[in-house]
């Protein structure tokens, strides 16, 4: 059950959306197109975003995008990967160094973007005398899950060298980044003393220097490249045209501005494929766990003389070569022999060539005498077939308990061991909720009502505050707001028809308004009177005082005999607001 | 922007029957044994808008079932977002963090506070934040209009409790969150410079609990507790 899953860890996890792209060639002729193939998997809803404008190149989908669908079956676990390659044309227009920005592309509700391009676009393939380039891959198809190499040599002629007149070299190699359908392995750095480096892909990467070698007749200053993968899917895997190149001084440079003569020499590798078979269902044994390769292993532990529940080391190292990175160690609490150990925990290293594993376990009675052999099953690629490696099982003497000592009270130990099944079981979902947002703008609105509730007590306290604090400017101000509104209502009045019955109307307000500013004497007290002489006797200035006596006479006129036009009236309102108002702002005291 | 993007991805998901069906099929498979399944089939009801920390606690469990414990513990650290009190999510955390080989130590001081402050949702604190200030903000209003002692003794207390629902609320949202914390899925070297070639500066475990600094194309710049900073592939971390 365990290998198909470390298998289906090496391949894109279903779901999970990612976004490559490779662009072939790298370098090309004038004339010649490259494609950028742009791959989109695990997700269906792709939107690719606007191509860049690359001076100098023409960019141009070819087609709607290819889909592909790919379903594997491992040991009851089915995994579906759907694919979307989108091809873009590039065309030079000239000979030159050319990047290809990033693009964006929407899938799966996220944004990515691809990895930036470099494309080298010459005149002619001229240097195939000067250099050489070999690009070789394993010798036969290899097994999904095995490690395999990619190795390229490459060397300018050693004449040319010696000369100095070599400068620039340049690897173009994409399976150098990544390989699709395989992982590719860190790479261990070249030693110091060999290490060189040069432009790998349009970075700086380093190369192992190996010296003269001779091709034919011919000497050459040779470097090496190399890169090793594991195989994730069963099929077949492309390697892309490789090329190398560098730059032939033919008139060095003297300075700054002169940088001299040199034309651009090439030679090339052609492409291939690796073929990968997947592992064979026949004969897999027990407890495989993904390792392909050729291993041997060991086991150690110490103390050997311990208590029943003393915890004691086992390690376990898996030496060989094959994918050790990828591969599952055993899992010794399932694995049958172990019955009588109690496991605590274990750690995982990982060293050149080895894989170790220290299991931390504890004796659970005296009768667990020896650490049984711990099987380590793997497949052999060279010869086709399943292997089983064994440890040798080590001798224990397990002392009892001392009496009255019990097992789960032993000191030193880091906490209760885990039982097979001592997950919390998964529970049904009875309610389905949008995954949680932002803040929802009713929250913002939420929070905004009580203090403005607050704010709201606060101008009524204030309000009052006023009004006990001076109740006759109070009561003066709630006067000449009373009787702005009936004005405002007179004033509608006086467009349409009734002038007699609207003047009424305004004597009334305005003696409205005389008795609420005193506060002394209803609206009836302010009629037929000498308002002149009671606004005198309440301190009024005498001229606004005549005012309103001559304002009130004129309304009584107007109602009465009838002797006023729609525009005196109008203007008799006027006067009665502007009256109100100057007695508001400059009105005597009482 | 982010709000009208989100509400374009609701539109466009399934409705909210056809999410629980999903849901209702992934805990029937579960129950059968088939975690495989069932993880493909929690996973698409995530992706179809739908979370939860009952969610992602059933997800861990399959996770879990399936033997791949680094993930298992990502979506158990999920589901204490949700769930930060619940035993059950505690209890596999314990659980997964002992199967990748990680003991679980006594809590110190700064680990007890720590649990504190994260004992409650944002949900939990925005509510509690809000029924604070409404608390607060009546009883100022109260003592406005009919000022007494004790509505000014139980408008300082409200505004007490309001300063602390607001500190917590403000730790969650700009303490909590601003540091993304991931989930190693598996081991990974942890490099000096976001490139394959960079230097090794340390391995990281699967099921080792990092800080997310930064993200430069598909690389992510992690903190590891005690043992510093470095670059790695962004598939190789879940963010919890």
């Amino acid at each position: 059950m365990i290998a198909p899953l470390i298998l289906l860890l090496l391949s894109p996890h279903q779901g999970e959306v990612t976004v490559s792209s490779e662009v072939e060639p790298t370098v090309l002729k004038l004339g010649d197109d490259a494609l950028l193939r742009i791959r989109v998997s695990g997700a269906e809803d792709v939107e690719l975003g606007p191509l860049p404008e690359v001076k100098g190149l023409a960019l141009r989908r070819t087609a709607p995008p290819s889909r592909s669908e790919r379903i594997q079956i491992y040991g009851g676990v089915r995994s579906r990967s759907v694919s979307l390659v989108y091809a873009i044309r590039a065309t030079p227009e000239a000979e030159g160094e050319y990047d290809i920005p990033p693009i964006r592309v929407t899938a799966g509700g996220r944004t990515f973007e691809t990895k930036p391009r470099h494309l080298t676009v010459v005149r002619d393939f001229r240097g195939a005398s000067l250099a050489f380039l070999d690009v070789v891959g394993p010798k036969r198809p290899v097994w999904r899950g095995e490690v395999f190499r990619i190795e390229a040599t490459f060397g300018i002629r050693e004449d040319i060298v010696q000369a100095g007149t070599a400068s620039d070299p340049a690897l173009r190699a994409a399976w150098a980044d990544e390989l699709r359908d395989a992982v590719r392995l860190e790479a261990s750095q070249p030693s110091p003393d060999v290490a060189q480096r040069i432009d790998l892909n349009g970075r700086a990467g380093l190369v192992s220097r190996i010296g003269a070698v001779r091709r034919g007749n011919a000497g050459f200053v040779a470097w090496r490249l190399a890169a090793s993968f594991v195989a994730s899917f069963e099929g077949r895997i492309l390697v892309g045209k490789s090329f190398f190149a560098f730059k032939h001084i033919l008139r060095p440079g003297f300075g700054l501005f002169d940088e001299g003569e040199r034309e651009p020499m090439f030679a090339d590798a052609p492409g291939f494929e690796v073929e990968v078979k997947d592992l064979p269902e026949e004969g897999k044994p027990e407890g495989f766990g993904g390792a392909v390769g050729n291993f041997r292993v060991e086991a150690s532990a110490s103390p050997r003389d311990v208590k029943v529940g003393e915890s004691l080391r086992l390690v376990f190292t898996i030496v060989g070569e094959g994918n050790l990175e990828f591969l599952e160690p055993p899992d010794l609490e399932r694995a049958g022999g172990f019955e009588r150990f109690r496991f605590f925990g274990r750690l995982e290293e990982k060293g050149e060539g080895k894989r170790q594993v220290v299991y931390d376990l504890a004796p659970l009675g005296e009768d667990a005498t020896a650490i049984p052999s711990i099987l380590f099953p793997f497949f052999d690629p060279e010869a086709g077939t399943y292997r089983t490696a064994k440890t040798d099982s080590i001798p224990l003497r397990v002392r009892p308990l001392p009496p009255g000592e019990r097992l789960a009270e032993l000191p030193g130990t880091p906490g209760p061991a885990v039982a097979k099944d001592d997950l919390r079981d998964a529970k049904p979902v009875f309610s389905v909720r949008p995954a949680p947002g932002g803040f929802r703008p009713s929250q913002g609105l939420a929070a905004a009502v009580p203090p403005s509730l607050w704010l709201g007590a606060l101008l009524l306290r204030e309000r009052r505050r006023r009004r006990e604090r001076d109740p006759v400017g109070w009561r003066r101000r709630r006067a000449a707001s009373a009787f702005r509104s009936r004005a405002s209502l007179l004033r509608a009045k006086f467009g349409g028809a009734g002038v007699p019955g609207a003047c009424a109307e305004l004597a009334a307000a305005v003696a409205a308004y005389l008795a609420d500013r005193d506060g002394r004497s209803a609206p009836e007290a302010w009629i037929g009177v000498d308002v002149a002489g009671l606004l005198r006797e309440r301190g009024e200035p005498e001229e606004i005082a005549r005012g309103f006596d001559a304002l009130l006479a004129a309304c009584d006129r107007a109602t009465f005999a009838g002797a006023v036009d729609r525009g005196e009236a109008r203007a008799l309102l006027e006067r009665a607001v502007e009256l109100v108002a100057r007695l508001e702002r400059g009105g005597g005291r009482r | 922007m982010n709000g009208f993007l989100g509400a374009c991805l609701l539109l466009l998901a399934p409705p909210r029957e056809e999410t629980g069906q999903l849901l209702e099929q992934a805990f029937a498979r579960y129950r059968a044994g088939e975690y495989a399944v069932a993880r493909d089939l929690y996973r698409e009801a995530i992706r179809s808008g739908a979370d939860g920390g009952e969610i992602r606690y059933d997800l861990g469990n399959c996770e879990a079932r399936t033997g791949n414990w680094a993930a298992a513990l990502a979506q158990y650290r999920r589901a204490q977002a949700y769930l930060p009190r619940d035993a059950d999510v505690r209890h596999n955390v314990d659980v997964a963090r002992r199967k990748l080989g990680f003991a679980t130590p006594p809590p110190g001081l700064t680990d007890t506070l720590e649990g504190l402050l994260s004992a409650f949702t944002r949900r939990e604190l925005l509510g509690a934040s809000l029924a604070a200030e409404a608390l607060f903000f009546g009883l100022l209003a109260l003592q406005c209009l009919r000022p007494s002692r004790a509505a000014r003794g139980l408008s300082a207390g409200a505004g007490v409790g309001l300063f602390l629902c607001l500190g917590l609320l403000g730790h969650e949202l700009f303490v909590r969150s601003a540091r993304r914390r991931a989930v190693v899925l598996a081991e990974t070297p942890a490099r000096s410079e976001p490139r394959r070639e960079r230097e090794e500066l340390f391995r990281l475990r699967p099921g080792e609990e990092v800080r997310i600094l930064d993200s430069e194309g598909e690389w992510v710049r992690i903190e590891a507790r005690g043992r510093g900073m470095g670059w790695l592939p962004s598939g190789t971390v879940e963010s919890v």
